[in-house]
């Protein structure tokens, strides 16, 4: 009788919340990230990062026994963490597309070597049972299919040693950009996802004297996080390409800021939760700004692109 | 003829490497155009397998939270004889090992029976086998999913109407697998078998015996599939030797490949919208694995739950060689020049990872869930960039399954407590 009523209930406030704090980071991973295979990788890479200095951050939690009841001893360890990570994160991805690109241009080396020697084969019939068993490493299926480019001069590699020019896998800022949505979406999402599978069960919030508005507390925080730790990281790429150090200041003053004043939030009364809100508001506006003029984003430009997502493409896919 | 082409090429690779790189004509531009696609090229082959085996374990994910009949575990296989409910963990230690290592005892069994069936050229009998098991799975554990689904959602259905549905599904399983079909309907329906069997290992396996076999089955696939006498490795090489292809079903590709057992035929090809055309299938004896294991789960869920009055023709059965088997995974590199070549995964890696997370999520908190998400698809990712320096099949279970099995006990242990002291009173860090 009211079951479906209540479920439906549940289910709402479940899809309210979730939306609340997530579908920015949906929106923007639709339509900056899902179409380039690369920037999802880094992504995942980035969420895992995040992981990693949630457990250092945990473990510390776990092994000082006595500060176990004092939050802030771990929250302070955490957010410390987070910065360490998020600067080793930006060592690590440099020297993963220096990895990378060696592997790429042996591969096009070998590329080269494979179908030079396939066709050599192919013209003396080495190529037994035909193009069978799976197109035979490929060079005879380049050579049989007829649907690939005939290979010319212009493709041959350079392999000279120390070949200068590093290969630009991705560009800093759209890396950043991609880097800070994957923290930002994995910091939310470790503190709503508890709280959303249990909203979607029967009961409701405010049966043992929290005021109503936990959830949604909880939610808009969440999504104010992830906007802050989008800025967050691009500020802080950008600063250590640059070498202009004094932003991370920025970055970390504001993550203590915003981080130690939702230590006001308290199940009494949800009016006092408005100051985290509202000062993570303006740090991620300051945030945002900054990280704009960092790029050197034209500002009118960054606010067209929100209207136009033919224009974001554009830019977000240099 | 592919293998052997393939190791010329690996050779001729090797040699070039071993001589140096010879200068040649330097043009940049296209230098980092073409690294640029070929890293591209790479990624889009790690997305291609990203993709399904998220949509597997989290298929798997839901059903396991909201059908109790998977999260409930009341019967156990005869696979698994120690399964006393208490509470003292030296008990449930030697119970656990045991357990799991009777089943990696069956996996290992079926493994040499198929690899002595494969050697002495009993095509026929190995291909009746995979048949008879997709028949079982299709048929008759989809019809326990449906019905147990159908129970949940409380919604009425007749025999009538559910016989036919279940003959259509089955049969258009049967077909799309085995034989020709649009590749998204074929992907569609290993991705339900696989989930389908990670669900059944689940309901029927004790907890902790679940991790010690998933730990157990990864070490045996990096020995079987690495160590030179090991038999996936022969079945591979036998298979080489005789110029054919293995058994193309229950592998997980992401382009066409259509062959029939033992044989080396042209192989169809089928426009992808990609273009591609059938990519390689020296595929370890995966496949065998997957059969072999889904023959044994089948047998052991069949026995169980009473349905299916399946004949205990095969005895080895049990979770095993899914597993073991599965974890032939290839990519073929001659990368932006033909996009033809698709990422091979074996479906027991998919059972496996399934299972992990499955097991994750069933105890009810989702932290762990996700972190075991995350540190499968890097474990995943990492061993797709090991295939592209290495070159050669390589086990895709060890370094996932490793990763999630520390990240579950790490995160339900230290991480979760954190974690729910700081979100009760709305922290954030």
């Amino acid at each position: 009788s009211s079951q479906p009523a209540s479920a439906a209930m549940t289910l709402l406030e479940f899809f309210g919340c979730s939306l609340i704090s997530f579908s920015p980071a949906l929106i923007m991973f639709i339509f900056t990230v899902a179409n380039n295979p690369l920037k999802i990788i880094i992504l995942t890479c980035s969420a895992f990062f995040w992981l990693l200095s949630l457990l250092l951050s945990s473990i510390v939690w776990f092994a000082v026994v006595p500060l176990r009841k004092q939050l802030v001893f771990s929250m302070v360890v955490s957010i410390l963490f987070q910065e360490a990570i998020r600067i080793a994160f930006y060592f690590f991805i440099k020297r993963a597309e220096e990895g990378l690109q060696k592997i790429a241009l042996a591969e096009d080396a070998s590329a080269e070597e494979t179908s030079q020697q396939s066709m050599s084969d192919n013209a003396t019939g080495g190529s037994g049972g035909g193009g069978s068993s799976g197109g035979g490493g490929g060079a005879a299926a380049a050579s049989s299919a007829g649907g690939s480019e005939p290979l010319t001069d212009a493709d041959q590699v350079t392999l000279t040693a120390g070949t200068g020019r590093p290969v630009k896998i991705l560009h800093l800022h759209s890396l950043s950009y991609v880097c800070g949505l994957g923290f930002g979406f994995m910091a939310g999402a470790f503190s709503m996802v508890n709280l959303l599978a249990d909203i979607s069960g029967p009961g409701s919030v405010g049966l043992g004297g929290e005021h109503e508005g936990f959830l949604l507390v909880s939610s808009v925080l969440a999504l104010m996080f992830v906007f802050l730790n989008i800025c967050w990281t691009v500020v802080t790429f950008v600063c250590i390409e640059d070498r202009r150090l004094y932003f991370l200041a920025y970055v970390w003053g504001s993550h203590l800021l915003c981080s130690l004043l939702t230590l006001l939030n308290s199940s009494a009364s949800p009016l006092l939760s408005l100051v985290p809100i509202m000062v993570s508001l303006t740090c991620a506006l300051i945030g945002l700004l900054l990280s704009l003029h960092l790029v050197e984003a034209n500002l009118a430009g960054f606010f067209t692109s929100l209207v136009s997502p033919a224009w974001m493409l554009r830019v977000c896919r240099r | 003829a592919a293998r052997a082409q393939s190791e010329a090429v690996n050779q001729q690779q090797q040699q070039s490497g071993a001589e140096g790189e010879q200068p040649r004509v330097e043009d940049v531009d296209d230098e980092e155009e073409d690294a640029d696609k070929l890293l591209l090229y790479g990624s889009k082959q790690i997305i291609r397998l990203f993709v399904p085996v998220s949509i597997c374990m989290l298929f798997v994910v839901s059903i396991i939270s909201t059908v109790s009949y998977y999260s409930s575990t009341q019967q156990y296989l005869p696979y698994t004889p120690f399964h006393d409910q208490t509470d003292d963990p030296g008990k449930i230690a030697w119970q656990s090992i045991l357990n799991a290592l009777i089943i990696l005892g069956l996996v290992i069994v079926m493994t040499i029976v198929l690899i002595v069936l494969y050697k002495l050229r009993c095509y026929k009998v190995i291909q009746g086998w995979l048949y008879v098991t997709s028949v079982l799975i299709l048929f008759f554990f989809s019809l326990i999913f449906f019905g147990v689904l159908l129970s949940t959602l409380n919604l009425a259905f007749d025999y009538i109407t559910m016989a036919v549905c279940v003959w259509n599904f089955g049969l258009v399983g049967q077909v799309a697998i085995h034989w020709k079909g649009p590749l998204l309907l074929q992907q569609m329906y290993l991705i339900f078998i696989s989930a389908l069997m990670a669900l059944v290992f689940i309901k029927f396996l004790p907890e902790w015996t679940t991790w010690v076999l998933l730990v157990l089955i990864s070490i045996w696939d990096l020995v079987a599939v690495l160590c030179p006498k090991g038999p996936l490795r022969m079945l591979v090489e036998t298979a080489q030797e005789r110029n054919e292809s293995l058994f193309p079903s229950l592998i997980y590709s992401t382009t066409a490949a259509y062959m029939s057992v033992g044989t080396a035929e042209q192989p169809q090809q089928q426009q992808q919208h990609d273009g591609n055309v059938s990519s390689d299938l020296d595929e370890s004896g995966s496949h065998q694995q997957q059969h072999q294991a889904a023959a044994q789960v089948l047998n052991g869920g069949g026995g169980d739950g009473g349905e299916a009055g399946v004949s205990g023709g095969h005895d080895g059965d049990g979770p095993d060689a899914a597993g073991a088997g599965s974890n032939g995974l290839r990519v073929r590199n001659k990368a932006f020049h033909d996009e033809s070549h698709g990422v091979k995964l074996g479906l027991g890696d998919f059972v496996f990872y399934s299972i992990l997370v499955g097991r994750a999520s069933s105890a009810g908190d989702w932290n762990t869930t996700l972190s075991c998400y995350f540190a499968i698809l890097i474990g995943l990712s990492l061993t797709l960039l090991l295939l592209a320096i290495g070159r050669r099949a390589l086990p895709a279970l060890p370094i996932s399954i490793t990763f999630g099995v520390i990240f579950y006990f790490l995160t339900s242990l230290i991480v979760s407590p954190f974690v729910d002291a700081l979100t009760a009173q709305q922290f954030f860090i």
